[in-house]
């Protein structure tokens, strides 16, 4: 996973869990039961551990671009 | 971020805190509750005074209770139970005594109205010396709010509408 990946997969999780339990816990405050606010959060966990905690291909379309390798002083002066 | 291991540990830790705000969010939504809705206790007075002796010393009486309350104003959607019990009061010597003599656990999923008659006490009506002949007591009816999350709380019957009964002024 590169860096920008890193940054997408956390942004995802945390919006996946505080989308998904604010929506449960509106549904539940007019219903009158708590269990709706657990059952809405933990399906946003689970939705969140599938989508950021594997390392999909999708995190991984910017490459990290490295330096070309410094030739080896020594071979130069021998 | 960059491992497995990491990034379980983030979601879960960052879900758990997001439960914890939730949770504290409902407890802060019913916040005043038990001044608004607040259940009336139809009926709680002595049905029979079974005995009232002295125990080596010790005044104790057994009796039983007639009891009709609705408790549901009391609960909400943070209340996972309520914990119900009859509070025997006297005075001795100036000094405000009281005995818990019956208690009953409702919870959430429970039939909330309590109707019952000629109920025997759980636990006697016992002073503490020989102070029991004689003397006025109020029965009154108190209740536990023990919610999923956020703090407990008390509340109960008001003790001026309780109804009071003598004890005898001679064992029996």
């Amino acid at each position: 996973m590169d860096y920008e990946g890193q940054q997408l997969a956390e942004l995802l999780f945390y919006w996946i869990i505080l989308a998904f339990g604010a929506v449960g816990w509106i549904i539940g405050f007019f219903q009158q039961d708590f269990l709706i606010v657990f059952q809405a959060w933990l399906v946003g966990v689970v939705i969140s551990i599938i989508l950021c905690v594997p390392d999909w291909p999708f995190y991984n379309r910017h490459p990290i671009q490295w330096l070309e390798s410094v030739p080896d002083r020594r071979s130069k002066v021998n | 971020m960059h491992t497995v291991w990491v990034r379980l540990n983030a979601v879960v830790f960052f879900g758990l805190t997001a439960l914890l705000g939730f949770s504290c969010l409902a407890a802060l939504s019913k916040l005043g509750h038990s001044l608004r809705h607040k259940p009336v206790v139809e009926v709680l007075k002595l049905n029979t005074l079974r005995s009232l002796k002295s125990h080596g010393g010790y005044d104790r009486a057994l009796l039983s209770f007639d009891l009709m309350v609705d408790l549901a104003p009391a609960f909400h959607w943070n209340i996972k139970q309520l914990f119900v019990y009859v509070v025997a009061i006297y005075e001795t010597e100036g000094r405000n005594n009281q005995i818990v003599l019956w208690d009953k656990i409702v919870e959430a999923d429970d039939e909330k109205v309590i109707d019952e008659k000629n109920v025997f006490v759980k636990y006697a009506l016992s002073d503490q010396s020989d102070q029991l002949r004689g003397k006025d007591v109020t029965l009154q009816l108190q209740w536990d709010h023990m919610p999923i999350t956020g703090l407990l709380y008390m509340d109960g019957q008001a003790v001026e509408s309780a109804s009071k009964f003598r004890l005898p002024a001679e064992y029996q």
